[in-house]
């Protein structure tokens, strides 16, 4: 048995339908077993991979991008381990929120691995020629997907959990973390759907000795 | 078996105009669909999916997606509001496209399923189904290095 601890963390995060949970979906067909939470905020999914020949839990947490959850955010960086961030590679205004929710991120999790991806790649052919800074600017790894047609989903997927696993080997930021996380804690407007997940998290914040 | 060829509306009596091959006679008809009981007020996707279901029509109209369902009934639904057929077209058609430009991040729930069934149109004709005979689980593509700008970072100040 794995221990609570062992757990890996991903999130996703990006805009309302840029394709976040379609893409989980795609990733997992093959016998996942979705945690549906009494909230559309969040749905959790288990799965297990091996590593360097030991299984590895991994929950991910596929996040919903619309403005009345922001109150739940803290929650989503909590622990996480790596993040895939998304815009729709069919709308601009996807594409300019990725600073609101970079910036977010690296708030809450200065440095954690995070992924850039351009969903619906399908829909444009086209896009896959173009340049984007984002990914420059702030040098993250950029992907071109489509979680219809499964291009570089399962790539993609697979690179993140290994950033993630890496991460997890070597914190550089432990102390940042700690810090940050106990600021949330305590200035945090917690509704239940909050304290929901902040229990779910609570075996590893004991483990932690926070 | 059909082959559907066409989806229109005639405004005088209200109905959706279906033409169609029957495959085992080769012929080309016309089928007419009283738009019965719709009103200026009715719920078009409601409508739409009771359309779907109807059981002279379903088969016919299996061919037709529930968008382009809705869009007919939406140009009804115009024109009944004192639109007149070119502008409520123009209506309808806007109505059921996505402004990429639009913050869907603020909008309510219902708004985002409606985008989102929208958005299903594309992704339903693009998905490769784990049935598929030419699905594959690990689909990986490398792409060229980009050979123009995207013009989105253009006024801002990443
Ligand atoms: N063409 C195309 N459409 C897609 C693709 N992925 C998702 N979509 C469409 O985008 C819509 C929204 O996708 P979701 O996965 O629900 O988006 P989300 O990011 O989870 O949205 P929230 O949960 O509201 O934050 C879907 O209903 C699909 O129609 C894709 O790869 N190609
Ligand atoms: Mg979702």
């Amino acid at each position: 048995m794995s221990k609570p601890e062992d757990k890996l963390k991903i999130i996703c995060l990006g805009d309302s339908a840029v394709g976040k949970s379609k893409m989980v979906e795609r990733f997992l067909m093959d016998g996942y077993k979705p945690q549906q939470l009494s909230t559309y905020a969040l749905t959790l999914f288990d799965y297990e991979t091996k590593i360097n020949g030991k299984m590895v839990p991994i929950e991910f947490w596929d996040t919903a991008g619309q403005e009345r959850f922001a109150s739940m955010h803290p929650s989503y960086y909590h622990q996480a381990q790596a993040c895939i961030l998304v815009f729709d590679a069919t709308r601009k205004i996807t594409y300019k929120n990725l600073t609101n929710w970079y910036r977010e991120l690296r708030k809450y999790r200065p440095n954690i691995p995070c992924l850039l991806v351009a969903n619906k790649i399908d829909a444009d052919l086209g896009v896959t020629q173009r340049s984007f800074q984002f990914g420059k600017k702030h040098s993250l790894p950029q992907y071109f997907v489509s979680a219809a047609d499964g291009t570089n989903i399962v790539k993609l997927f697979r690179d993140t959990i290994k950033a993630a696993y890496a991460y997890k080997q070597n914190p550089t930021d432990y102390v940042d973390q700690v810090l940050a996380e106990l600021g949330n804690f305590e200035s945090g407007k917690l509704d239940e759907n909050d304290e929901a997940i902040f229990k779910l998290t609570s075996k590893e914040d004991q483990a932690e000795e926070f | 078996m059909y082959s559907v060829m066409k989806c229109g509306v005639k405004l005088q009596p209200r109905c959706l105009v279906v033409t169609y091959v029957e495959m085992a006679t080769k012929k080309l008809r016309c089928r007419q669909m009283p738009l019965r009981n719709f009103k200026e007020t009715s719920n078009i996707s409601q409508y739409a999916e009771e359309l779907k279901k109807n059981q002279r029509h379903r088969t016919l109209l299996s061919d037709i997606s529930q968008l382009q369902l809705e869009k007919m009934l939406l140009v009804v639904q115009g024109h009944m509001k004192g639109l007149s057929l070119e502008e409520s077209v123009e209506q309808a058609e806007s109505d059921l496209t996505i402004d990429p430009d639009k913050d869907l991040n603020k909008l309510e729930t219902e708004q985002v399923d409606k985008a989102k069934r929208i958005m299903d149109e594309t992704f339903n004709q693009h998905r490769i189904k784990a049935d598929d005979p030419e699905f594959e689980y690990n689909v990986e593509v490398e792409f060229q290095q980009p050979i123009e700008s995207s013009g989105w970072d253009s006024d801002d100040e990443f």
